[in-house]
């Protein structure tokens, strides 16, 4: 069979992890050599054989390091781990060139310390590989307790009984209500994915380790539908009988109880929202590992930021802070580059729902201009957010239940144009909207409210665009 | 020969490069060059390669009803009661000033007037009124929200170099079309969804071609093309999954055939092959999102009536009118509508009235239903065909019946919402509507003022091909203020 010259590169390079015990294995019995002969006061090796043997040294060097680059050339290695162990390979690689340099111009004692270093250097070269293949912590895990293999997000563990002083006397922050994605969805990719598809792999280019990153899925599409779990393809993976080729967790690693795998279609299926409280008395904690509050998200720093910091502070705004929320289909423009005034519309994303905003609206609040709330399952508890909002100048809360709450836009400074069309209304919306001082044009078709009412408000605020959905026509004359 | 000498080798470096580049593909070449051009304190847009708005856009979103064919001003929006007198008299010289004619009409004997046969009656707007046609009763009871353009002229004479010039700003086909620009320049609003669609209503009268280049996206990475919806059965072709085929199942083989793709992609750096994947993609997302746009079960009765009784023949424009509002309250960028059949050389009066009849109440409805529902503040509405139309008549004139020839000179279109100034005439044209006698704007003017609404500057609205910047406007085009709001 005719196998092309890339076929056999790849298979090069895939003896790397055999050929570099070579030039390590031959290190050690020349050191060996030289000791035994300085002991024993003889020239162990004689120079010719001296020679020979730091040749064939570096030979296999070099034999191992070019396997190593035709798997590097087929894999394309980029994370940091993998620069480290190149590079230190590489020097073990120059210094075992030195050692044969030496070796033919018969300096021994320069011999001898190349050797030295080479050892060294070669040990950490190995040990930098074998951390890439079996993990970072690879060397030391057996040190470790037990309890640092618990899931991502328990506090250090290095020094347990201060930390503990610490968080029960001196901070203990009263505990939030556990959200039902931190109590009890955490836990489980923590228990049984995050080994694959977290902060140290990725494989198929997913990661579980905080609700974000769940949510977002990969590259090419969510693997979570909130609200529909049937369709989403970490749950239908999941569900699969264990002899199937796709079943997740892979069939040899451990699995989740039923109990758990149900669990987690039900969040899905309740929108899998990562601010939904526990659902209150159903079943029992569906894992004994006790988990902090925030055990997902804890890992990583992508958690928005408290609202009250970035409020205060208003920097240039962190294109960083919109990924999460172009990943789940809100849509973010920046209308006005030269003041850094967003439009944020939240109508592709028809989950959302006030939690969801609050969230997500909160670190973006000194820089929303515009913001489209029309056709989402908001009810108006984040109107209160929305109302300290201090660019605000259009809002649509068109086909919302946020009639309620109109309240908390009471007296807000620049809102020119408000869209309320088919939102329920009672008469006290006439009263809110004539306090908004820069109001320019308000939408009202299908509002209820009455005909006393808009011309109520229109003699409040006669200069005031009111658009009842009248279908009213320009009056024509012969 | 070592590989660095070989020209070949050297050769085909280069192309790649360049297609790199134009293509942006993965990001890097690409990325890299469009990233100097819209550089802006560090960042771009999220979504929009084009680096989205230059400043405070007034509109978002455009609905583009093109009357494909060229309607005629002189029966609809130009109103001459001069020519009453000049009922079968030979258009003067001093008038037609050596124009060139189509072959249609070249060689006729003569080259008689036409007066229009229709009513014009006084509608309200912001000045002292408009003179509108009583084929269109429902458009002008809204003429107060319109803007009127009664001074467009267009360099071409025929239908598809017209077309081509009003779709891409040049007569010549391959650049790309008004709505692929804008998808490059602001991005998807919805990922759903396409960034540019384009719905057809096929005419009642004398039908041209529809060229699908129209909505072409040129020398533009292919996921800018506008796409079209189709009338009747299935909005869009083979988008359903035949049966047991799951939907993992099918986001399985979209992975495989991704990452299969990708790597023909790597290997020939060809941005088609990009296309391709967004387009697989898209089509994957627009299974969820399409039955939903298309579903008209919670539009209330009255809306549909608004849009009168043809809104529930698919494919009609009323239905495309709708769906026009539906579409952009999803976040799509551009909606081309077509509306075929206004070449009306012969028996025009019977024509026009079949096809306004068609297009009244929907375009007057959309109108109001997007005002209503707080879209046409920041949605941009465009009317018009791609020139007008001949005073002379082509064919026998009767007291009942004629025929008006191509007339690139002058012919009036009109706008509405996204910061366009309402309830306005602007320019003027001579007792004839042969020539402007005030304030002429040509195709190019009007991308630019469109283009402004949208918040671009349209001289850095830029895409490099070819060794140059290309821009919608090519090297002309200014901002006419006088419209804007």
């Amino acid at each position: 069979m005719d196998y092309s010259e890339d076929v056999w590169l790849d298979f090069i390079g895939r003896l790397h992890p055999i050929l570099v015990h070579a030039p390590l294995g031959l290190l050690v019995a020349l050191v060996a050599f030289e000791l035994w002969g300085m002991l024993r006061k003889s020239a162990a090796p004689n120079q010719g054989q001296r020679r020979f043997l730091a040749f064939v040294l570096f030979a296999s060097a070099f034999a191992a390091a070019f396997a190593g680059w035709r798997l590097e050339e087929e894999n394309g290695y980029t994370w940091e781990g993998f620069w480290n162990h190149k590079y230190v390979a590489l020097t073990f690689l120059g210094l075992c060139g030195c050692a044969w340099i030496a070796a033919l111009a018969a300096w021994r004692s320069a011999y001898g310390w190349a050797l030295f270093l080479a050892l060294c250097v070669g040990g950490a070269a190995g040990h930098l590989g074998g951390a890439l293949t079996h993990g970072d912590d690879y060397l030391f895990e057996p040190f470790h307790p037990r309890e640092a293999s618990q899931p991502a997000g328990t506090p250090a563990t290095s020094d347990p009984a201060p930390a503990k002083d610490v968080t029960s006397e001196v901070v203990a922050p009263p505990a939030p209500p556990p959200t039902w994605y931190a109590a009890r969805i955490a836990p489980i990719f923590a228990a049984y994915c995050v080994g694959c598809h977290g902060p140290d792999k990725q494989k198929g280019d997913l990661a579980l380790h905080t609700g974000a990153l769940v949510l977002a899925g990969t590259e090419h599409g969510r693997v979570v539908e909130p609200g529909d779990a049937e369709n989403s393809l970490l749950f239908e993976l999941v569900s699969l009988p264990l002899d199937e080729d796709d079943h997740m967790p892979p069939p040899k690693k451990p699995q989740p109880s039923a109990a758990e795998v149900a669990e987690l279609g039900r969040w899905i299926a309740a929108g899998a929202s990562l601010d939904a409280p526990l659902p209150a008395g159903d079943v029992a904690p569906v894992r004994e590992v006790e988990a902090p509050p925030s055990a997902g998200d804890a890992p990583t720093n992508d958690a928005p930021p408290a609202p009250a910091e970035q409020a205060q502070a208003a920097p240039a705004l962190d294109p960083a802070l919109l990924a999460p929320l172009l990943a789940e289909q809100v849509h973010a423009e920046c209308l006005d580059p030269a003041a850094d005034l967003w439009w944020l519309d939240y109508r592709p994303r028809a989950a959302t729902d006030d939690a969801y905003v609050e969230r997500t609206l909160a670190p973006l609040a000194p820089h929303v201009v515009e913001l489209s709330l029309a056709r989402t399952q908001v009810a108006g508890a984040c109107l209160a957010l929305v109302a300290t909002l201090p660019h605000l100048e259009r809002l649509d809360l068109a086909q919302t239940r946020c009639g309620a709450a109109l309240d908390a836009l009471r007296d807000h400074p620049v809102l020119r144009s408000l869209n309320l069309a088919g939102v329920a209304l009672d008469a006290g919306a006439v009263d809110v909207l004539a306090s908004l001082p820069a109001l320019e044009r308000v939408y009202l078709w299908n509002t209820g409210l009455g005909e006393q009412d808009l011309a109520l408000l229109k003699e409040r605020r006669p200069a005031l665009r009111v658009d009842s959905g009248e279908v009213h026509t320009a009056a024509q004359d012969g | 020969m070592s590989e660095a000498h070989d020209p070949s080798r050297l050769e085909l470096t280069r192309r790649r490069f360049f297609r790199a580049c134009a293509g942006g593909v993965s990001g890097a070449l690409g990325a890299a060059a469009l990233g100097n051009l819209f550089a802006r304190d560090g960042y771009g847009m999220p979504g929009a390669p084009g680096g989205g708005p230059h400043f405070r856009p007034k509109a978002k979103r455009v609905i583009y009803m093109h009357m494909e064919g060229a309607p005629s001003q002189l029966d609809l929006f130009d109103h001459k009661p001069e020519l009453a007198k000049y009922y079968d008299v030979d258009l003067p010289d001093s008038i037609r000033q050596g124009q060139r004619l189509t072959t249609m009409t070249s060689g006729q004997q003569r080259f008689p007037c036409a007066p229009s046969i229709f009513e014009f009656k006084r509608y309200a707007n912001q000045q002292d009124g408009v003179m509108l046609s009583e084929l269109i009763p429902h458009t002008a009871a809204i003429a107060d929200r319109l803007c009127f353009v009664h001074s467009m002229h267009t360099d071409a004479i025929n239908h598809e170099p017209a077309i081509t010039f009003f779709q891409t700003g040049t007569q010549q086909p391959g650049r790309p079309s008004f709505g692929s620009w804008i998808s490059y320049g602001l991005g998807s609003a919805n990922e759903n969804l396409p960034t540019f669609v384009v719905l057809i209503t096929q005419g009642l009268g004398n039908m041209q071609a529809l060229s699908a280049r129209f909505w072409g996206s040129g020398f533009l990475p292919g996921e800018h093309q506008g796409c079209r919806m189709r009338g009747s059965g299935d909005p869009v072709l083979y988008l359903g999954d035949p049966a047991g085929v799951s939907r993992p199942d099918r986001r399985r083989m979209l992975d495989l055939v991704g990452a299969l793709n990708r790597r023909e992609a790597e290997r020939s750096l060809d941005p088609e092959v990009e296309t391709r994947i967004a387009q697989y993609e898209m089509a994957y997302r627009m299974q969820a999102s399409v039955p939903e746009l298309t579903d008209l079960s919670d539009e209330d009765e009255a809306t549909l009536e608004l849009y009168g009784p043809d809104v529930r023949k698919a494919g009609s424009f009323a239905a495309n009118c709708l769906m026009a509002r539906r579409l952009v309250e999803r976040g799509v960028r551009f909606v081309q509508l077509y509306m075929r059949g206004w070449d009306a050389h012969n028996n025009l009066p019977r024509e026009i009235r079949a096809q306004c009849a068609a297009v009244d109440q929907p375009q007057a409805a959309l109108i109001l239903d997007l005002e209503r529902r707080g879209l046409l503040e920041d949605t941009l509405v465009l009317w018009g065909g791609e020139f007008g139309r001949t005073v002379y008549s082509q064919g026998q004139l009767s007291e009942a019946n004629y025929g008006r020839d191509h007339h690139p000179r002058c012919f009036t279109i009109w706008m509405a919402g996204g910061g366009v100034q309402p309830g306005i005439t602007f320019g003027r044209t001579d007792d004839f509507s042969y020539n402007i006698v005030e304030d002429p704007v040509d195709v190019h003017d009007l991308h630019a003022t469109l283009l402004h609404l949208l918040g671009f500057d349209h001289e850095r609205l830029v895409y490099r091909f070819q060794g140059r910047g290309m821009r919608l406007t090519d090297v002309f085009g200014r901002v006419r203020h006088e419209l804007l709001a």
